[in-house]
């Protein structure tokens, strides 16, 4: 083909063309740069908070009820408890509430009495009673952690009682949990708290400059009662759903601490970037199945389960080696925890043993799996079957896996909750409990395990319950009742030149104390 | 014109009602429990059922898809089954990102495509045209989400240009909007801009190669004129009948876009309500999406009408 060639006069124009556009790039460029936001804020010295905290998390708001669906990294900021777990995921501390005084049958707190709602209402001991009640008739799990409390008294303005109408060695956990903390009376009334949080809480959302769906923003509230402890003036929540941009997100600045996945943690630390791990959950085997004439009524076959329970491939293939494997499911800070308790050892010899013992059963079942598990799931089903088990997979979205693994459907799952967290109390009643949330069959928990409880329950002296409690966990262990523990982590990659690090409490998923991050001015 | 334009309009109107039905069906089988996936792992059976209760899921099918159907001739498409928030209100926030996301990026894939398109058609077999054809190959081959996430990784996390992602509105940072819109849009027009440059290209060489166009020059008709004010106007007519295409291609496409960069636009919505279940959203969502490509296949056939009476459809 011929080519066509333009006269002269036309490369000149391309020529003068292409000039032009060079310089409305640059000019473009010089727009941006002129107009592009001013350097993030850094913390300055001096008393009070300052500064701004930018974080990036996986998972976005979608609803300020704090007993719905998981949302402890937002609703933190509004919000705060009679009382608010520890570092170590499981003592309780102070907060709202100052002190208090336990009986036999009551709890008496005392409230600080320098605290207001963010709307201006003074919280009072009314106000603490009406939230009680207020979770008591919700019909969520948050009100069945509450059951034991009876009638509740104002003393004064800043002082009251709950009577118990029966003991609950894990009440005070239980109100130190997301879904107990203290929302203004008057918000609860009118219905705006679920959709506007107002609490006591050092951060107030800034509903203005909030885009939903991509940042949350938080100022702080001038009237908390310890703006001392505050760091971080404001405080922002970048949702970033894809796990490599919250990475990069952290490397370039645009946020001063994300949460990154394993994969990246290495890769992280080489590029300079502070890392946080902490434990979040513990993940055990929930044999639902496990009533009279079901699959798992046989406890050799239980413990065959848990002898074939592939640990350390999954911790390789899925977790990059970072899982920790514990012995019992009670946390180690747990008075009743056992240490002499271990975990089965992987031993696929002696599950085959124990299937025969139990006369070969044919135990066929389907377990389901979310999104994302697929490599350590092929790796259970592979050591189950190779232990003469007949496993097929199920593989869902989360939100579908969510809704259906309680349906009683699957005999056997693999998940956790964090109330169990609290104590031998919450793990049976939550767990082994006739009536208990993770006991969608309904299976009767044995005799043997009932004694124990109600001896536990009635215990005359702290040290008797202990004792109690820690005979139900090596009952549970020797039964194989569960098995299978698995410890999960979280990190938070975060930018050293921006921030110190920060602080967090173990086995509390995305629970970064945004207040006390130091930020570096 | 203003009778097909108004013929059109009012054949949308079925259109539409079909999409509504097709949607509504499909998604009535998603095996998600709503309640479930609002209450997490709190909640008795008791609650979820009375919370789907609430929702009205226990009502039939049909008796909700009406409902529906006459909120939304009124502007009402409903409330979030997850965030009880009015449809209106997450359609209206998302969609003017989306838009924001997709007719910028098309107006980059058109501009440079017919630009790099006609350069390439002036010097055909050179190096030029050579290395335009070659690269446009590329581009269209590369997928978008492997061109946005190396984008990223080249200009944001390497040579610290431009942020990796993220929204800022306009009306608060102009500029911080702008330069969080560069890689997404970049990623969104690469490819398309590629397809528009290589049919421009041929469209060119045709119209280059004509007698009508020989003639001008013989006449000597100044050659920047017989350019854009004769050839490429015929050259055009594929090109915007590809860009009504790509339209409809590029608002499938922000869907994945928007995740990479963390831009909170309808497709992020869609995609959120499709794993929690959220009928509402997803109703309204995809009704709007097909009502755009619609709109934006009338907008084209127009166009081509303007841009040439002798081909303006009947």
């Amino acid at each position: 083909m011929h080519a066509l060639r333009p006269p002269e006069r036309l490369i000149v124009y391309t020529k003068r063309s292409t000039a032009v556009t060079v310089a409305m790039f640059a000019a473009a460029s010089l727009l941006i740069a002129g107009c592009t936001s001013a350097p993030t804020e850094t913390a300055e010295s001096g008393d009070g908070p300052s500064g701004v905290f930018r974080f990036g998390i996986n998972f976005d708001l979608t609803s300020w009820n704090p007993m719905l669906a998981p949302n402890l990294t937002y609703v933190q900021l509004p919000y705060e408890g009679l009382v608010a777990l520890g570092g170590d995921g499981f003592s309780v501390v102070p907060q709202l509430a100052t002190e208090w005084v336990e009986d036999e049958d009551s709890i008496t707190f005392t409230l600080r009495d320098d605290v207001t709602f963010h709307d201006g209402t003074p919280f009072t001991a009314d106000a603490a009673i009406a939230n009680i009640e207020h979770i008591q008739e919700s019909g969520t799990e948050w009100a069945g952690g509450l059951s034991a409390i009876g009638a509740m008294t104002a003393i004064d303005d800043y002082t009251f009682e709950l009577e118990l109408v029966a003991p609950n060695p894990s009440l005070l956990f239980n109100l130190a949990s997301r879904g107990n903390v203290m929302i203004s009376p008057e918000a609860l009334e009118s219905g705006s708290w679920e959709t506007e949080p107002v609490g006591t809480g050092p951060y107030i959302l800034n509903a203005d400059e909030t885009v939903t769906s991509s940042v949350y923003v938080f100022d702080v509230s001038e009237d908390y009662y310890a703006l001392d402890e505050v760091g971080p003036e404001r405080v922002e929540i970048h949702y970033i759903g894809d796990g490599a941009q919250r990475y990069n997100a952290v490397l370039t600045g645009a946020v001063d601490a994300a949460r990154i996945g394993p994969e990246v943690v290495a890769e992280a630390e080489s590029a300079g970037l502070g890392v946080e791990t902490w434990t979040v959950l513990r993940y055990h085997t929930f044999f639902f199945d496990s009533g009279v004439g079901g699959r798992f009524e046989d406890p050799l076959v239980r413990q065959a389960i848990c002898y074939a329970y592939p640990f350390e491939d999954i911790n390789q293939a899925q977790y990059e080696g970072t899982l920790e494997q514990p012995s019992q499911r009670l946390l180690e800070v747990d008075p009743a925890y056992v240490p002499e308790l271990e975990a089965y050892p992987y031993d696929l010899d002696r599950a085959r043993d124990l299937l025969a013992e139990a006369g070969n059963p044919t135990v066929s079942f389907t377990i389901p799996f979310p999104e994302g598990q697929e490599a350590a799931y092929a790796l259970k089903q592979e050591s189950f079957n190779a232990a003469g088990f007949d496993v097929t997979l199920e593989p869902m979205s989360s939100p579908q896996y969510f809704s259906s693994y309680l349906t009683g459907e699957y005999p056997l799952v693999f998940n956790t909750s964090t109330s169990e967290d609290g104590g031998m109390y919450n793990y049976y009643k939550i767990r082994f409990a006739e009536d208990g949330g993770l006991n969608p069959l309904g299976v009767q928990p044995s005799a043997d395990l009932v004694s124990l409880f109600d001896s536990a329950v009635a215990a005359e002296s702290d040290d008797e319950q202990i004792d109690a409690f820690k005979e139900m966990n090596t009952y549970i262990s020797e039964n194989a009742l569960d098995c299978g523990f698995m410890d999960i982590s979280q990190t938070v990659a975060y930018s050293p030149d921006t921030i110190a690090g920060v602080d967090v409490v173990d086995f509390s998923p995305s629970s970064v104390i945004y207040k006390s991050v130091d930020l570096i001015g | 014109m203003g009778k097909l334009i108004a013929q059109r309009l009012l054949a949308m109107i079925p259109l539409l009602l079909v999409v509504a039905i097709v949607v509504f069906a499909l998604f009535s089988f998603i095996p998600v429990d709503v309640a479930s996936v609002i209450l997490g792992q709190s909640g008795t059976l008791e609650d979820r059922e009375r919370l789907n209760s609430e929702l009205g899921l226990d009502r039939p099918a049909w008796e909700r898809f009406f409902e529906w159907l006459a909120g939304a001739v009124r502007g009402d498409f409903g409330t979030s089954y997850i965030t009880r928030r009015p449809v209106l209100d997450t359609v209206a926030t998302g969609l003017p990102i989306t838009l924001s996301l997709v007719v910028g990026g098309l107006a980059i894939a058109v501009v440079v495509g017919i630009a790099v398109g006609i350069t390439a058609a002036l010097r055909p077999g050179s190096w030029l045209d050579r290395i335009f054809t070659g690269g446009a190959s590329i581009f269209q081959a590369i997928p978008e989400f492997w061109l946005g996430l190396l984008l990223v990784w080249l200009i944001a996390v390497q040579l610290g240009w431009l942020p990796a992602g993220g929204f800022v509105d306009f009306g608060r940072n102009p500029g911080g909007w702008l330069e969080r819109m560069i890689l997404p849009w970049l990623t969104i027009a690469l490819g398309p801009a590629s397809q528009i440059a290589r049919i421009t290209r041929t469209g060119m060489i045709d119209q280059l190669q004509s007698q009508y166009v020989r003639a001008l020059i013989a006449r000597g008709t100044p050659f920047p004129r017989v350019v854009f004010r004769y050839a490429l106007k015929n050259a055009l007519l594929p090109v915007v009948a590809l860009a009504g295409l790509l339209l409809a291609l590029l608002l499938g496409s922000s869907f994945v876009i928007e995740g990479i960069f963390a831009l909170p636009g309808l497709g992020s919505e869609v995609i959120d309500a499709l794993g929690d279940g959220d009928l509402p959203v997803l109703q309204a969502s995809i009704v709007l999406v097909a009502f755009f490509v619609i709109l934006s296949n009338l907008l084209v056939d127009v166009a081509i009408g303007l841009i040439n009476p002798k081909v303006r459809p009947q």
